[in-house]
């Protein structure tokens, strides 16, 4: 029976069509037990599992940067030493120290190209009024180690005779007591003639001091004083020296 | 004609104790399996209905009501209240069963299960409508759908489509004379 037809036959178009509709609603089997088990089961596996996937999301959104800061450890840290150029070296251990004064510490060896010969001798400190206290090269460490050349250099010095001065110096409680201290070091034949500069930082809790001089090369040993400031009581001194590019003749200054 | 529908929708299902509701819908929104397999039971055989109606195949519609339940279960948090349980279901399901008729759509038509019937021109009435319907688009199906073989008034339909009731009526208009086009076509 066509549409159009059973509309005219009957009261309206709606009743027509709701008849028409309604003859052929399709037959639905009943949702059986088992299959309404396993539409169940598969509904609480998939909510399951899709309550899973955000949990994981968070754990690897929360582990990444702990990952990333792994990673950059290990660029940074590889090849040992690292490769950025202000990262120091640590102090070598084991380095043999200067008892007294006169002692010469050479410098321990470090892998080419970084065994560029250089001894260092560290003598006294002065201080005025307390006499003279002996300083020990504890350990030296290269600076700026993608630079072909082995400087500058970065020498902890620690005091050895704490209660001949040292202490006392600090115990007064004196911030910024001038702390002569004498540095001679001697460098490779090669690099004779040239032009030094040798760089004194205390580093004193962190805050470095430092009090720069240059050294005017004659041969291969050089001199210098200078005038160093000590706040508290690390007894770390570190010594840089470090390398000029200008040969030739430099003012010595002598802060003393 | 003898009615061989074995499950026979009337509307939507009964509404249940509002305050039962709201104590078991508060356990389901926290993720107790009791609670989510309590509204499974409580309206599977309801929306299977519907989507064998909407889709015409058995498999097609247990993956449908599958797919619609996970979608509500982690749903259930976000849901309101607005309507009831029942509706909002309701639309989950059409919604998933209006995706699954444009995907088969843009695959091909599947052939529609169609009952044997003894009496010949019943059958071919049936196969006429579900030929016309499936020519129709997802929207015009399901609009026909809910109002003809779920027999929904045009208020619950706008609340599971989601639309106004003026929306429902025009769409229903349009429908049945997309339908009547079709229908005439296959006789």
């Amino acid at each position: 029976m066509r549409y159009s037809r059973r509309i005219r036959e009957d009261n309206g178009p709606e009743d027509a069509f709701s008849e028409l509709m309604l003859a052929a609603r399709p037959e639905v089997e009943p949702l059986s037990d088992g299959a309404s088990e396993r539409i169940l089961a598969r509904v609480l596996d998939g909510y399951g599992a899709r309550t899973k996937g955000p949990v994981r999301w968070k754990w690897a959104v929360a582990l990444a940067p702990a990952a990333g800061l792994v990673a950059l450890v290990a660029v940074t840290r590889w090849p040992y030493p690292s490769p950025l150029p202000h990262v120091h070296a640590k102090p070598l251990p084991g380095v043999v120290s200067a008892q007294q004064p006169g002692d010469v510490v050479r410098r321990p060896t470090v892998k080419p190209p970084y065994d560029r010969p250089a001894n260092v001798q560290m003598s006294e400190v002065h201080h005025p009024g307390h006499g003279r206290h002996v300083l020990r090269v504890a350990s030296t460490a290269v600076s700026d180690h993608r630079n072909a050349l082995p400087w500058p250099a970065v020498i902890p010095v620690e005091f050895v005779d704490m209660a001949a001065g040292h202490d006392e110096l600090l115990a007064a409680g004196d911030s910024g007591v001038d702390v002569p201290i004498d540095v001679s070091v001697t460098y490779g034949a090669d690099t004779a003639g040239s032009a030094e500069t040798i760089a004194l930082d205390i580093d004193d809790s962190g805050a470095v001091v430092e009090n720069r001089c240059a050294v005017a090369a004659s041969d291969s040993r050089e001199q210098v004083v200078a005038t160093t400031t000590m706040a508290t009581e690390t007894g770390s001194l570190f010594v840089s020296v470090e390398r000029s590019d200008t040969p030739g003749a430099a003012p010595k200054e002598e802060q003393q | 004609m003898e009615n061989t529908l074995a499950v026979r929708s009337t509307a939507l299902p009964e509404r249940v104790d509002a305050e039962e509701e709201r104590a078991w819908l508060a356990a389901a929104r926290a993720g107790e399996p009791w609670a989510l397999e309590r509204f499974f039971r409580a309206n599977a055989a309801q929306v299977h209905a519907l989507c064998s109606r909407m889709l015409g195949r058995q498999d097609d519609a247990e993956d449908a009501v599958q797919a619609a339940f996970v979608r509500a279960f982690h749903a259930l948090a976000r849901f309101r209240g607005d309507s009831s349980l029942r509706t909002w279901i309701y639309r989950i399901a059409v919604n998933e069963c209006i995706s699954v008729l444009r995907r088969r759509r843009e695959t091909g038509p599947i052939p529609e299960s169609v009952a044997t019937e003894s009496e010949s021109g019943a059958v071919v009435v049936r196969e006429s409508v579900a030929t016309a319907l499936g020519c129709l688009g997802p929207d015009q199906r399901a609009i026909l759908v809910l109002r003809y073989w779920e027999e929904m008034d045009c208020e619950e339909i706008a609340q599971v489509l989601g639309i106004s009731l003026s929306a429902v009526k025009m769409r229903l208009h349009r429908a049945r004379a997309e339908f009547k086009k079709r229908y005439d076509g296959e006789l």
